[in-house]
């Protein structure tokens, strides 16, 4: 198998279990978002990957490799958290050449990209503030710098765009996304908002039932790039949430299939 | 603003010393010389030579003494913030420490290792320590995990985290530790020297309590403050500006 294989057999968070039997694979350079309700574990799948969290039942790999070793995260991974979560005492640019640093110490000639990527973001004129001189909109566009600075062939995404206004947020999707289509990362984006998914995604993955598992994969057509508010995006979503009405609520009751248990009845 | 503050600092400082004249004026007596006749013996004493000359020496036990406390204790004190065990193991002896009078390990130091530098500066360290490793392991306790997380995500060196990461969140708890140690050493340092020491500032203000000379306590006192109000204009608040500018 090519590219990124979650397996995972069972997650528990203090006994009770929160992820259950659950399967996901992802070529390289796909965007895939992983939607479902709050608690639902898809940020607990997120730290799984991302190497931060050991403790769980199963294997995740990449080109049939171990991803990473336990307890140490993957090598060309970046990642965004809910928060900005940047160094409050580090400059915009120090923060970025943070994620540099273990390639400075195996490297000392390495060229640092943080300059570049923080101007490709939109941020050159910033680069000596630190971050609570940014808007929040800002300090995202340092952590999506931090992210890239990496060359990352795995981005781990877990709702980095929330609690934004709908400009900013549209805004720093089309810097994403224009990022990826250069360095092509393979994806994992969480988030709440169908909407965000159907805008940026190849795939969506629904997770939802306690314990978690995938309950569908469904192939984005037609939105992708696309602002929140736009027709595309509006149109993808009634049509799927026409099929599936309890899809966010973690509830997969196809309209269709009932639609056609009463025509047999009838 | 920044004129304004130091008119204000400087003041209050005039005020002190009119209020000491005042005083000094109304009591009239020896037990209590104004501050032109403890001006007059600084000046003697400084003159002379001998009040640089212990000063230095008080100074450079308190340096080194104060080195000692800081280091051993921030290194104490991280380790039983992050590890729950080892805190429960060194509790007990860190509550202790906390209690056990400075004459007692000042007086068991010279016991046990002579009356010598060594054990004076140790004696001291000793009783600083505990009160670091108290309020490094607050600190420690209160490292954010979430940034913590971002390090170990980006594979970032265990020294840098340390460095850039890690010691940051602790630098307001450092710099208190590091205020309230000076404080309590300046203090012990002088006690230590006049319990076994033959030179420095407390074996000096010891011979002036023999001889009954108030204006060179005083003076010797006045010296003292001196430095103090140095080191924190000159090292600790610069210091602190510049660790905690990033919050302007």
């Amino acid at each position: 198998m090519n590219g990124l294989r979650i397996h995972v057999r069972e997650k528990r968070f203090d006994g009770k279990p929160v992820l259950g039997e659950c399967t996901i694979e992802a070529a390289p350079g796909e965007f895939i978002a992983l939607v479902g309700p709050s608690g639902a574990g898809k940020s607990t799948l997120l730290s799984l990957v991302a190497g931060l969290d050991e403790d769980y039942d199963g294997e995740i790999t990449w080109n049939g490799e171990p991803l990473s070793n336990r307890g140490e995260s993957p090598a060309h991974m970046g990642m965004m958290f809910q928060e900005p979560r940047l160094m409050p005492w580090l400059s915009a640019l120090d923060n970025v050449r943070l994620a540099e640093a273990e390639r400075m110490a195996r490297d000392a000639n390495y060229p640092s990209n943080a300059v570049r990527l923080l101007e490709e973001v939109g941020l050159g004129d910033a680069t000596a503030f630190w971050p609570n001189h940014l808007s929040g909109g800002m300090q995202r566009r340092v952590a999506l710098a931090r992210a890239f600075v990496v060359e990352p062939q795995l981005l781990l995404m877990d709702e980095p765009f929330v609690s934004l206004d709908m400009p900013t947020g549209n805004r720093l999707r089309r810097s994403l996304l224009r990022l990826c289509e250069r360095q092509r990362p393979l994806v994992l984006f969480v988030t709440h908002d169908l909407r965000e998914a159907l805008a940026l995604a190849d795939r969506v993955l629904f997770l939802g039932d306690t314990p978690a598992r995938v309950m569908l994969d469904h192939p984005v057509e037609g939105a992708r790039g696309k602002d929140l508010e736009s027709a595309e995006v509006a149109h993808a979503q009634q049509a799927l949430l026409a099929r599936y009405p309890q899809l966010l609520s973690g509830i997969l009751d196809d309209a269709r299939d009932t639609t056609e248990d009463d025509e047999d009845n009838a | 603003m920044k004129w304004q503050q130091i008119l204000l600092r400087a003041a209050s400082l005039v005020g002190l010393v009119l209020l000491w004249q005042v005083v000094a004026a109304i009591a009239n007596s020896d037990v209590l010389p104004g501050p032109l006749a403890v001006l007059n013996s600084l000046i003697a004493h400084t003159l002379s030579g001998e009040l640089p000359y212990h000063l230095l020496i008080t100074l450079a036990r308190v340096a080194v003494a104060f080195l000692m406390a800081m280091a051993i204790g921030t290194a104490i004190g991280i380790v039983m913030g992050r590890y729950k065990q080892l805190d429960m193991v060194f509790d007990g002896a860190l509550v202790l420490g906390l209690n056990i009078p400075a004459l007692v390990t000042i007086i068991l130091c010279y016991l046990w290792f002579g009356l010598n530098d060594v054990a004076a500066v140790l004696a001291v360290a000793l009783n600083k320590i505990p009160t670091v490793v108290v309020m490094v392991r607050e600190g420690a306790r209160a490292v954010d995990p979430k940034l913590l997380a971002v390090a170990q995500a980006y594979r970032v060196p265990k020294v840098v985290t340390l460095r850039r990461v890690f010691l940051p969140q602790l630098y307001p708890y450092l710099m208190g530790a590091a205020r309230s140690g000076l404080a309590l050493i300046w203090k012990i340092v002088l006690v230590v020297e006049l319990l076994g020491r033959s030179n420095g500032v407390g074996f000096q203000l010891h011979l002036f309590y023999q001889f009954f000379d108030i204006t060179s306590i005083l003076a010797y006192t006045l010296a003292f403050a001196g430095v103090v109000l140095l080191v924190e204009a000159v090292v600790m608040r610069p210091l602190e500006n510049r660790l905690t500018r990033w919050r302007t």
